[in-house]
């Protein structure tokens, strides 16, 4: 165990970051237990510990005897600077033992933004970068999460990936590791055999076709406390999983095609956490968790079941086709909340082709209403660039929220109205996997037409459109795009997440340098043209992916899986959507 | 309306030393909320525990005795040894002292034997400054009675 001094931790912000010690974190004893993971989230201390993810995982884990799970994070750009000067190896947060002292790094991939990060804690961690180079000694390094589903960007790097949901899955597939490790199997083999016994086990080197795993309701994890941060997470709340999966299958939506299908918790067994959890914890801020809380069809029991327990619930954003003024009054009684809503589209018309049902006077209605209730702040979501997108369409964003906020005004005086618009990115495996993307100048323009349009009072938020352009180029990568990630991290990348630190231009000389176009993956695939995630199966089938966008280019809507089946291939066997 | 009060002395020892003042009072918020003590919230919609933290302490530096007033809804005989599980070991409580609000009361035995306070709402400072006592002189016997296992009923001491 190395320890930093007194005087280096004096020299870094928020110093305990990185020092574990946490109430309710687990620290097993190192030399007796026989298997070790290392869970690692590519970014801040703060923002891994908001993730719900991390913390099942890790609790899960730590439930065997033989297993250990202890959590590493990115360091701060100062502590970074510390641990290269100091020559330390990256430490994990419980035995302070160095990352490549593990047996397995599984790292979180939520977002693409976050190669550069993973690379950089690697490195810090002294593990060999590109899996080719790691020996018998070295620990295996297995990604899983939704950002790495097209994991071509970062194959590389990767020993294996896992595709879907590992819940009922992780601690068998840790098993036959430590045993391959008990009877010295070599790397190449143990590999090759774990993707024969697991179906959602990608090895890269094998090139082989897994199949995205899914769990059952009934074989969720649902973690019973939590680790309570050093440092207050971005999110920190008592997390309880609401409902795994959405069915209303948004065109544009990755998660929709990911989490499918909708499996509810039912509402006894939510409260029955939010309460234990509460206990465990000290929290008293509950976050439901789920793809669209609304949705769920026990809402309204949940909330009452916990009311008057002093927790705070925070709300996502509201579905104005089942808004319920009342279940607000009971989450929000004093009126203190944002109510926020994504139409993402300024028409009814493109709405409509996101297969988004509501229009722009349900909007107003619903913002009318509220704001007689009391209610005084609403944010709304947009994209530009969306497919068949017209300037009018665009300008109609501009329309939407002047008009809600006069309405709100009209109703309340202190009313405010904002929104966030970003750069539509097209996701592998969703109807709109074949689209093109705009490219920022296209964006900027879009955006400047927005703006010219609004009136002064709506505050509106851009984001860079830069980061949708490098968030574009990694979801629909090809191996090509692997350089790239390496050779941006040698330039300096790093926290491509922030826009506080993303340094675009080092994106650019890396990209130069290796002579790559990155509009060619802006580019609209011809549906007959291989893609470059083919061989992996996640989500629906890909006829009913053409389908959809059949679908969305006639503006014809498809209805919620609940109702009836769409015949989209997820389902089958045990699985199959459950409601509470 | 509270009648009745906890001042609990907390170390901020180890890790916690590094805890920023208002990570510190974060932490033992929900440790008091673990420990399922009577306490009072705030009103309006983020509801807080109520309760009065000690002066910030500059970062890294240590203390063995955080002093935090804590008002309660009813009476309740809670001793640190009880209260140690629910904060980590190193922000572990080294003292609790139960005392009705009502006027402001609680006991110390110090090296001179048992002696009455009145409290301020603040916690101790004030009432050990008045009589000339040394917080510490106080602390650290409270420290050794709860070592020795020895208790104090403070009911009887209360007017």
């Amino acid at each position: 165990m190395f320890i930093l001094s007194n005087a280096d931790l004096y020299s870094v912000e928020k110093p305990s970051r990185y020092l574990g010690g946490e109430f309710n974190s687990v620290v097993k004893n190192w030399e007796e237990t026989p298997y070790k993971v290392a869970l690692l989230y590519p970014d801040l201390y703060e923002v891994g510990m908001s993730y719900h993810g991390l913390q099942l995982f890790y609790f899960l884990i730590n439930q065997q005897k033989h297993l250990l799970a202890e959590r590493v994070f990115a360091p701060a750009l100062d502590m970074r600077e510390l641990i290269k000067e100091k020559d330390l190896p990256l430490w994990s947060l419980e035995n302070k033992k160095p990352l490549y002292s593990f047996d397995v790094i599984a790292v979180h991939f939520l977002t693409e933004l976050a190669a550069t990060n993973v690379l950089e804690t690697l490195s810090l961690g002294q593990v060999p970068l590109l899996a080719s180079e790691r020996t018998e000694d070295d620990p295996y390094v297995i990604a899983g999460g939704p950002a790495i589903s097209n994991p071509s960007f970062f194959e590389p790097f990767l020993d294996a990936v896992f595709i879907g949901e590992a819940d009922d899955i992780i601690v068998d597939l840790l098993t036959f590791l430590a045993k391959a490790k008990q009877e010295h199997t070599d790397r190449n083999n143990t590999l090759s055999k774990l993707a024969q016994r697991f179906p959602g086990i990608y090895v890269p080197i094998l090139r082989n076709s897994p199949e995205e795993h899914h769990v059952l309701r009934d074989n969720i994890f649902y973690p019973t406390k939590f680790i309570v941060p050093n440092v207050e997470a971005v999110q920190e709340r008592a997390v309880v999983e609401l409902a795994r999966g959405c069915t209303r299958g948004c065109h544009f939506c990755h998660a929709s095609s990911y989490y499918r299908p909708v499996r509810e918790t039912p509402p006894q067994e939510v409260v029955e956490l939010v309460r234990t959890i509460k206990q465990t914890t000290g929290f008293t801020e509950v976050g439901l968790l789920s793809l669209s809380t609304f949705d769920y069809s026990r809402l309204s029991d949940v909330v009452d079941y916990l009311s008057g327990e002093h927790l705070n619930m925070s709300l996502p954003s509201l579905r104005l086709d089942s808004l319920d003024t009342d279940l607000l009054n009971k989450v929000d009684p004093t009126k203190h909340l944002t109510l926020t809503f994504a139409p993402e589209a300024g028409s009814d018309k493109l709405r409509k082709k996101l297969n988004k049902p509501f229009t722009n006077e349900e909007i107003f209605s619903a913002v009318d209403l509220l704001a007689k209730n009391g209610w005084s702040k609403f944010k709304f979501y947009f994209m530009v660039g969306l497919p068949e997108e017209s300037d009018q369409d665009v300008l109609d964003i501009a329309t939407l929220l002047n008009e809600a906020d006069s309405i709100a005004f009209k109703n309340n005086r202190r009313s405010r109205v904002h929104a966030t618009v970003a750069s539509f990115v097209p996701k592998p495996f969703t109807p709109f996997q074949w689209e093109r993307q705009i490219t920022p100048a296209e964006a900027l323009e879009k955006y400047t037409l927005i703006q010219e349009h609004l009136k002064k009072q709506v505050d509106v938020s851009f984001r860079n459109p830069w980061f949708s352009l490098l968030e574009g180029v990694l979801s629909r990568s090809d191996s090509k795009v692997a350089n790239l990630v390496l050779q941006a991290w040698k330039e300096g990348a790093i926290f491509d997440t922030s826009e506080q630190y993303g340094q675009h231009f080092l994106w650019q000389s890396a990209w130069e340098k290796l002579g790559l176009d990155p509009m060619e993956y802006l580019r609209a695939r011809d549906p007959k043209e291989p893609l470059p995630w083919d061989h992996i199966k996640v989500g629906p089938s890909k006829d009913f992916l053409l389908l959809q966008r059949e679908k969305s280019r006639k503006g014809l809507l498809t209805p919620d899986c609940r109702e009836c089946c769409l015949g989209c291939g997820v389902c089958g066997g045990d699985l199959w959507p459950t409601l509470a | 309306m509270a009648h009745v009060g906890l001042t609990i002395f907390f170390r901020k020892v180890g890790v916690s030393a590094w805890l920023s003042y208002k990570d510190y009072v974060r932490h033992i918020s929900y440790g008091l909320i673990r420990a399922n003590l009577p306490v009072l919230y705030t009103e309006g919609f983020q509801e807080r525990i109520l309760l009065e933290a000690p002066s910030a302490l500059p970062l890294g530096v240590s203390s063995l005795g955080e002093s935090f007033f804590i008002p309660m809804k009813e009476h309740m005989n809670v001793t640190a040894q009880e209260l140690k599980t629910f904060f980590s070991s190193d922000e572990a409580p080294v003292m609790v002292l139960a005392y009705k609000l009502d006027p402001y009361f609680s006991v110390f035995e110090t090296p001179q034997g048992i002696i009455k306070l009145q409290l301020e709402k603040q916690g101790l400072k004030k009432a050990l400054d008045e009589q000339q006592l040394k917080p510490w002189e106080a602390v650290k016997v409270g420290i050794e009675i709860i070592s020795s296992g020895q208790t104090i009923d403070l009911s009887h001491f209360a007017d």
